[in-house]
């Protein structure tokens, strides 16, 4: 079906950076108005389920070589109730593509360019995915692996560019309020650093999946120290009460750079990193949803489905929340949960029955460097 | 079949994107349709329930050497005051967003605030609260966090109405101000976000900058006629807030006070009779400041340690007490003295503002802040007194300067005379 | 391309029939075998080519023995003295010196190897052939009795000009010739570069009127013994009646015919391709124009210009980097403005928002429309300027631009910002070295022009989104087109945006030349030669 091979390293990068652009800017929000001044913590927190989702999906990638994850949910549980949990990833990888999407589209409908309905901008980024995802694996990578350096060369200039307006007592003072409002605040920040698990999809297709262990962690902690510097500049810079009220430090965050009073109003820089972001990661993973959903129905390509899946795609995303605020009480209540049970419970929950039942390829364990 | 179905398909996309990008169209603002507003002034209207907003927009032939040999014509010559920079336009309404709206019915250009650099709100206004005003700009999307947020006593909108000498238009004239604020630090750099981090703390109360006028009025020969009755704006002191309303003033002192309390202060000068000499002044500029501060609680009484330090430069002095002597030898008393006069200001400045705080209940030092973070549980728990027991506190404060450079001489000017008396 | 989009492009086209095969005279002459008649040959080669005045017919009688026979050659494409020294002298006086029972026993060896003095000689039977190597120039003799001809190829120099610099890729520094429109020339040229063995050339003959000789070079050894195999095959499977010029094959041969960026590199000169055929690449000569085609080609080498390679490595590095930036610039300044002042006027530095409205007041379009009308102008110019001989051409397209410019300013028809975007955006893409991509390059500002002034910067975004992935798919004989951009390798960075040392490019490219990664010994650093021994 996709026959496309990637280098370990492109599919660790490709794991790292898509979830950033959307996360970036929606993510500290969250973490500062639960946790206030103790924000920066969550995302340290947040690696810990982290790991134990980058050691299942190895182990149950290199014991079921070949096959991505809804493929041996399938051998692991037998034909039916494999099918469903496969289903049940294929819907997850979708569903969350829509909301992207609509938060992307929210986003440029309201703050960058205000008249223009907010559904433009979903059917034409639905269009772009489609034509996108239609070469393949291969070119998703490569995109990818192209736009990489662009958003971390951003990110890092505008940190630097605002040092200046961070107040470090922001960050203080250490757990005042214990430890249950940061994990309160670590709700939403778990559902986007768990977006490794699209690397489950992506395995079957590395060309030496052996050494992805490490690429894998290096992607896992890479994306937590992004994230990390993200929130922590927000706090920094807003502090803990305006760093939760407003909805979108980031975006703030970047428009108070002013350098010399010739670099400034650089927001151009939001709208690459965002929209740019936000399509890297809906071709993920509406690709993995296609290619999850070709392989419960056991087609052989994935290319009569892509067209009507984006159809419905863009009906969901455009219809699904009618307002912004509707989207954060998602954000914060049912996502997390939606995210913990696809993200983390369904993998551990396939590797401990595959090990009960003895299936599967016997490795000595998963080869760090190779 | 399959043919027909796949052309379907494609002229379905193909109209698709057609429509799409034609209807794209709609946020669509041609750059010279735009009305630039660089400073928006907002007023309690006779009318209690209303707010009365001037909108000062400036018009693009404002900057030097817009346009060309096209179109506008105003500008020419210089000699003009600027009549033709700007356009002020006000309007009444119940909130912020409604009275622009109304502006806009009289503007031919849409309104656009993604310039705007600076927020002036009147005094009857700011004293019934400024957080429903701030509502409006802290949503709209347009401008960025970094705008002045400046009181004026009496009517914000005369503010607008004066003509600067230098950068003709008020609200640049203000953003040149800001930048230079910090030539004397008089004044306070209240940025929306910085009043509205302080406005949502736990304890702090906000402060703002003061923005007056002053008539300049009268005529001196070969300046044209309208000069008269003009004003320049000048920015010096603060405004103190309690919660989002406006109780006090501070002036220049206090609230440089108030600025090395926070470790705001960047450079500023000093005056204060010459310790050593005849009754003269010196002044100092002042710089490189630093602050230590521990606040605790002993027998329910706040005690706040306030350690200052800075360094300072001479830069004037009336008198002939100078640190280095005749041969060049350094003077220690005359050192230590200076230092000790410069600190003996600064905490006086400090101790001024806190008199201020003291009086209205106001924490505007942000002390709160600072026992919040070294006694969060405290402070929980005695949140709900704030006030009072920051008013009952004991502020120590330990001033630490040191005296580095005389500019460019090491003694400074004596003729004869003075010299053979002091001998 | 993938099936989806395919049936997409197969909606638009109209269906084309197959059966019409160009006139092709090839079913009558196959078959056609010289008879040993010498006037029914005679009469045969009449009826075939008709009576041109500069087609020749000789009788002569060889030597001693009286044998008939015919020499036909065309005038202006043989060597007339040639052949009368070598041929008819050969024919008439030397043969008399041989036995004429030799003759006739074994009459076509003896002829040819005793005989001609000329250099090369061949045997043929049948017609078809024979007249392809009369229009090539070559001579033919019919010998009475004899059921082959004999073709002796003595071709005049033919009329060709001087090899000379080639106009559209001149360098400052490096060789000054470039290809003629002579295939043999060209090959000499490549030849007097290239003095290995392993420099190989098969010829095909395509166009079944024109009979162009095409001929594939390639450096046996290094080439992929796949990628030649299937430029041959792409070769042969051409039907045409006539090739003019290289175009022609580049369209039928390339990966993809619908694509705006070019995946086959042309050139005329004859450094550009030795050193194409050095890193593995194959190339195609056509008889008749300079332009060689190399393939494959990737989106870097048409950012290359052959002067990298010659001047020293700093300047050459910096020159590549600008020639990148070049290339942003000339694809999206425009559309960046237009975006900009129409849509995100927030992004702009205050002074200059203030600036670009009061010199936009009283103008009567829109900036898309603005920037449409000046690019258009622009792009009429420079052809313009193509056309007119050539020291006018250059002038009037610069200072036409300029003074059209100047004008329409004054007119308040376009705004003096939109001006100097337009110009600063020709400027860019005029360093492109690549002339077909340059092209495209100016073709493809067009649609993001069109995104960006509908959608502002996502419109832009998309646009770019869109050229990259299509890009990323795109094949050139197998090579991915974006081979060393994406996926970055390392040793591919050496010769992308910065020109590294020769002393650095130890190995050739992977993608062309991995069958002798090795080109270049290591350690070769120009060292001080104080410091080598510790002196």
């Amino acid at each position: 079906m996709e026959k496309g091979k990637i280098s370990v390293w492109q599919a660790a990068i490709l794991t790292l950076i898509h979830p950033l652009g959307t996360g970036m800017f929606v993510l500290p929000a969250f973490a500062i108005n639960w946790a206030r001044e103790d924000a920066w913590l969550i995302e340290i927190l947040v690696t810990v389920p982290g790991l134990v989702i980058v050691f299942a999906v190895t182990k149950l990638g290199l014991m079921f070589p070949g096959q991505t994850i809804v493929q041996y949910s399938e051998t692991i549980l037998g034909k039916y109730l494999g099918k469903l949990v496969g289903l049940m990833i294929v819907w997850y990888f979708f569903y969350t593509g829509t909301v992207i999407i609509f938060e992307m589209a929210s986003f440029l409908s309201a703050i960058v360019m205000p008249e223009t309905r907010a559904v433009v901008f979903i059917v034409f980024t639905g269009i772009v995915i489609v034509y996108t995802v239609n070469y393949g694996l291969e070119v998703i990578a490569r995109l990818t692996v192209w736009f990489f350096p662009i958003i971390t060369f951003s990110f890092v200039v505008i940190i630097f560019l605002i040092v200046k307006e961070m107040n470090l007592d922001h960050l203080r003072p250490f757990l005042a309020n214990g430890l249950k409002p940061v994990l309160m605040g670590s709700l939403a920040p778990y559902a986007w650093r768990g977006t490794i698990i699209v690397m489950a999809m992506l395995i079957p297709y590395v060309n030496q999946p052996q050494k992805i262990m490490v690429p894998y962690l290096f992607a896992l902690l890479g994306l937590g120290l992004l994230f990390e510097l993200n929130t922590m500049s927000d706090l920094a810079v807003f502090g803990p009460f305006e760093g939760g009220r407003i909805s979108l430090p980031t975006v703030h965050l970047v428009k108070l750079v002013n350098v010399a009073d010739f670099i400034q109003h650089i927001e151009s820089v939001l709208v690459l990193i965002w929209v740019g972001g936000v399509y890297i990661m809906s071709n993920l993973w509406f690709y993995s949803s296609a290619l999850g959903l070709a392989q419960v129905l056991k087609l052989k390509t994935t290319r009569p489905l892509l067209l009507p899946m984006m159809v419905v795609y863009i009906a969901i995303a455009y219809t699904n929340y009618s307002n912004y605020p509707e989207f954060v009480d998602w954000a914060q209540r049912p996502w997390p949960l939606f995210a913990l049970l696809h993200q983390l419970l369904i993998p551990v929950f396939l590797l401990i029955i595959a090990l009960i039942r003895g299936q599967g390829v016997r490795q000595a364990g998963p080869q760090g460097k190779g | 079949m399959a043919k027909i179905f796949r052309r379907g398909v494609f002229l379905l996309i193909v109209t698709l994107l057609m429509t799409i990008l034609n209807s794209g169209c709609w946020s669509r603002r041609e750059i010279d349709k735009l009305a630039f507003v660089g400073s928006v002034a907002i007023d309690q209207a006779e009318d209690p329930e209303l707010l009365e907003v001037t909108v000062q927009v400036i018009l693009p032939g404002a900057l030097a050497g817009g346009g060309g040999q096209t179109g506008m014509g105003g500008g020419g010559g210089g000699a003009s005051a600027g009549t033709n920079k700007v356009w002020l336009v006000s309007e009444k309404g119940p909130t912020v967003f409604e009275a622009v709206k109304k502006i806009n019915d009289m503007s031919a250009n849409h309104l656009f605030f993604g310039h705007l650099t600076s927020v002036i709100i009147g005094e009857k206004l700011a004293r019934n609260g400024v957080k429903d005003v701030l509502d409006n700009f802290d949503r709209m999307s347009e401008l960025r966090r970094n705008i002045w947020i400046l009181i004026a006593p009496g009517r914000a909108k005369d503010i607008l109405e004066a003509r600067p000498k230098l950068q003709g238009v008020p609200s640049l004239a203000i953003e040149g101000l800001f930048i230079h604020q910090t030539d004397t630090s008089f004044s306070y750099p209240s940025s929306l976000n910085n009043f509205l981090i302080m406005l949502s703390s736990r304890s702090t109360d906000p402060v703002a900058a003061r923005i007056t006028t002053i008539p300049v009025g009268h005529i001196t020969p070969g300046e044209p006629p309208w000069e008269a009755g003009r004003k320049e704006i000048k920015l010096e002191g603060a405004a103190i807030f309690e919660q989002d309303k406006l109780v006090d003033w501070l002036d220049g002192r206090e609230t440089r006070g108030v600025l090395w309390a926070q470790k705001k202060f960047k450079y500023g000068t000093i005056t204060f009779p010459n310790p050593r000499g005849n009754h003269k002044f010196m002044t100092f500029e002042v710089y490189g400041a630093r602050r230590k501060i521990h606040t605790f609680m002993e027998d329910g009484e706040l005690f706040v340690n306030l350690d200052i330090s800075c360094k300072g430069n001479m830069v004037e002095q009336d008198s002939n007490a100078d640190i280095l002597s005749q041969d060049l030898f350094i003077e220690k008393e005359n050192f230590r003295a200076f230092e000790a006069g410069i600190a003996s200001q600064v905490k006086q400045e400090i101790l001024a503002a806190m008199d201020k705080a003291r009086e209205h209940k106001t924490d505007i030092l942000g002390i709160g802040e600072r026992f919040y973070i070294e006694h969060p549980q405290e402070f929980k728990k005695l949140q709900a007194d704030w006030p009072e027991i920051f008013t009952n506190a004991n502020v120590n404060v330990v001033v630490n300067v040191k005296v580095r450079r005389t500019g460019l001489i090491n003694r400074s000017i004596n003729a004869q005379k003075i010299e053979k008396e002091a001998k | 391309m993938s099936k989806l989009f395919k049936s997409f492009k197969n909606i638009s086209r109209k269906p084309y029939r197959r059966e019409a095969q160009p006139p092709d005279q090839k079913q009558d002459k196959d078959f056609i075998l010289v008879t040993n008649n010498l006037e029914q040959n005679r009469l045969a080669l009449k009826s075939f080519l008709g009576d041109s005045p500069d087609i020749i017919f000789r009788d002569v009688r060889i030597g001693k023995s009286g044998l008939q026979a015919l020499v036909v050659y065309i005038n202006g494409l043989a060597d007339t003295d040639s052949i009368a020294d070598n041929v008819l002298k050969s024919l008439i006086s030397e043969a008399r010196n041989i036995d004429p029972v030799d003759l006739k026993q074994s009459t076509i060896d003896t002829i040819k190897e005793h005989v001609l003095t000329i250099s090369e000689v061949r045997e043929t039977e049948s017609f078809q052939k024979l007249l392809n190597y009369l229009l090539s120039g070559d001579t033919v003799i019919f010998i009475q009795g004899l059921e082959a001809a004999i073709t002796v190829s003595a071709r005049s120099g033919s009329v060709h000009r001087n090899v000379s610099e080639p106009v559209t890729e001149a360098v400052i520094r490096g060789p000054r010739e470039g290809f003629i429109e002579n295939l043999r020339l060209n090959n000499a040229l490549l030849r007097q570069r290239i003095k290995s063995p392993k420099l190989r050339f098969e010829e095909l003959t395509i166009g079944s009127i024109t009979q162009t000789e095409v001929c594939i070079a390639y450096l046996d050894g290094l080439a992929d013994k796949k990628l030649i195999g299937e430029v041959k095959e792409r070769l042969a499977r051409i039907k045409i009646d006539g090739i003019l010029e290289s175009g022609y094959l580049e369209e039928f041969i390339q990966d993809a015919p619908f694509s705006p960026f070019p995946t086959i590199q042309t050139t005329e000169r004859p450094d550009v391709v030795a050193a194409a055929l050095l890193e593995g690449r194959v190339v195609v000569l056509t008889d008749g124009t300079p332009m060689a085609l190399i393939v494959p080609a990737t989106f870097v080498q048409f950012l290359q210009s052959a002067e990298d390679y010659y001047q020293t490595f700093i300047f050459a590095s910096f020159i590549r980097m600008l020639r990148f930036i070049s290339f942003f610039i000339a694809l999206f300044m425009p559309s960046l403005y237009i975006a900009v002042t129409t849509y995100h006027q927030e992004m702009l530095p205050s002074a200059l928002a203030l600036s670009f409205a009061a010199a936009r007041q009283g103008i009567p379009f829109p900036a898309f429309v603005e920037a449409l009308i000046m690019e258009v102008a622009f792009e009429i110019l420079r052809e313009a300027g193509l056309r007119l001989p050539r020291p006018v051409g250059q002038a009037v397209s610069i200072v036409g631009a300029l003074v059209i410019g100047e004008a329409a300013v004054r007119a308040n028809i376009v705004s003096p910002a939109m001006v100097i975007i337009v110009s600063a955006t020709a400027i860019a893409s005029f360093t492109i070295p690549g002339f077909v991509f340059g092209l495209s390059v100016r073709l493809l500002r067009f649609p993001i022009m069109a995104l960006s002034a509908s959608l502002g910067f996502f419109g832009l975004m998309m646009g770019g989104f869109i050229l990259f992935v299509h890009m990323a798919s795109l094949r050139s004989f197998g090579v991915p087109y974006l081979a060393s951009i994406a996926p970055a390798n390392w040793p591919g960075q050496k010769d992308i945006f910065i020109r590294a040392p020769w002393w650095t490019m130890i190995r050739r490219p992977l993608d062309t030349g991995h069958q002798d990664p090795v080109r270049a010994g290591k350690g070769q650093k120009p060292e001080n030669p104080q410091n080598k021994s510790g002196r």
